[in-house]
């Protein structure tokens, strides 16, 4: 499936071509899923502005920072851009390279960047990069690059959302079970939310909606080129909901002030009490999950102290 | 305050299942559990279960503990007598 749009250009800013520190961006091409995508922009600091990030450079002499970004549009949304930038403190010496994930895939719209800094600001600075684009729901876009292995033991904690806001999280950790991975993207719902650095096995996702159940996995990418790994398990998430309804199915019922054990979705952490003759329906019929008790009040009267207090 | 003995609760009860009565004194700490009675409908007597609790007061209890168990109480006769008179009053 192609990438949809266009990838724009920022333009490119020549501030930094007095302090002698040229830029060499590679071309690329565009188009189809696993193909590089084109027009990367250039990005310098400079005209007073403050690096993105702390500054490496020698006290006393001006730093200077640049980098590449690419932006595109993806309908689909479930595009991950990898970035492959490298360095070259001279003009013969030999490219550092770093992988960089997914960001920014909201509302369709992607964005993608490196930034690197040049600690001294006398001789020739090259900066290359290089963009390309994975669905992240093709099981490899590249069959002839060697993936890493699947990650596992997707596990889902630290739950919140707020109903007023429609606003939540949750904190994602799972299992690298190498590869040589580049790095991990996290999955919601099919489409990419995120990424960390290889090596990283934890992710906080906001997440900016209705309530409902979202669910995630996560995929690694490496090493050889762009690729894929498979998912690992999928892992379902609820924001909201409240309290779970209960329902009391089956025959025989329950004990008037006896116990049942309910198997639900959500947060087992409260102690709900039915009442007798009130219908609750039910939304949770998963097994084997969290489960709650619940206790019944006994239908009772009493009667007052007798004789009565005086 | 007089030392009170329950003797005695008779209940005009009709319904399904086991009604099932306890007498429980001031604060909780003792309890007396008394015969069950098995409801009927319509019921054509009144059980009187006897008890013997000793107590400045006590209050009665009754409930149903099974599904689909009904209890319609109409009246209920608690009899005491004063076993032990306080001084003062």
């Amino acid at each position: 499936m192609p990438v949809n749009g266009t990838v724009k250009i920022d333009g490119l800013s020549h501030e930094q071509a007095d302090a002698g520190v040229p830029f060499n961006a590679m071309p690329l091409i565009s188009g189809e899923y696993g193909a590089p995508v084109t027009d990367v922009s250039v990005i310098w600091g400079g005209d007073g502005l403050p690096p993105l990030d702390p500054m490496i450079g020698i006290q006393g002499f001006p730093c200077t920072s640049g980098g590449a970004s690419a932006t595109g549009t993806d309908s689909n949304g479930s595009i991950a851009v990898v970035c492959t930038y490298a360095v070259q403190p001279t003009e013969d010496s030999i490219f550092d390279t770093t992988v960089c994930g997914v960001v920014d895939m909201e509302d369709g719209f992607w964005q993608q960047e490196a930034r690197v800094f040049i600690d001294d600001v006398t001789g020739t600075r090259r900066i290359q990069a290089s963009f390309v684009a994975l669905d992240v729901n093709d099981p490899n876009d590249f069959p002839g690059n060697t993936p890493p292995n699947d990650p596992t033991n997707l596990v889902a904690s630290d739950i919140s959302y707020d109903e007023d806001e429609e606003e939540g999280g949750a904190t994602l950790t799972w299992t690298d079970n190498g590869g040589n991975p580049k790095g991990t993207i996290i999955i919601r719902d099919d489409k990419g939310v995120g990424s960390v650095p290889p090596g990283d096995t934890s992710f906080r996702d906001i997440y900016r909606g209705p309530p409902g159940t979202k669910h995630y996995k996560v995929k690694t990418y490496g090493p050889n080129g762009p690729s894929l790994s498979g998912p690992s398990n999928d892992e379902p998430v609820v924001y909201g909901g409240g309290s779970p309804d209960i329902n009391i199915t089956g025959s025989g019922g329950i004990a008037l002030g006896g116990t049942a054990t309910f198997l639900f979705i959500g947060d087992p952490s409260g102690i709900y009490t039915l009442v007798e003759g009130k219908t609750h329906d039910t939304l949770y019929d998963r097994t084997g999950e969290e489960s709650v008790d619940v206790a019944i009040p006994n239908p009772f009267i009493e009667t007052g102290y007798i004789p009565e207090e005086e | 305050m007089d030392i009170i003995h329950y003797a005695a609760v008779r209940i005009r009860v009709t319904g399904t299942g086991i009604l099932r009565t306890k007498l429980i004194s001031l604060g909780d700490v003792f309890e007396k559990v008394l015969a069950n009675i098995t409801m009927v409908d319509p019921a054509y007597k009144l059980p009187n279960v006897l008890t013997n609790f000793k107590q400045q007061r006590a209050r009665l209890r009754v409930e149903t503990t099974a599904i689909d168990e009904i209890f319609l109480i109409d009246k209920i006769i608690i009899y005491v007598r004063p076993v032990a008179t306080g001084y003062p009053q």
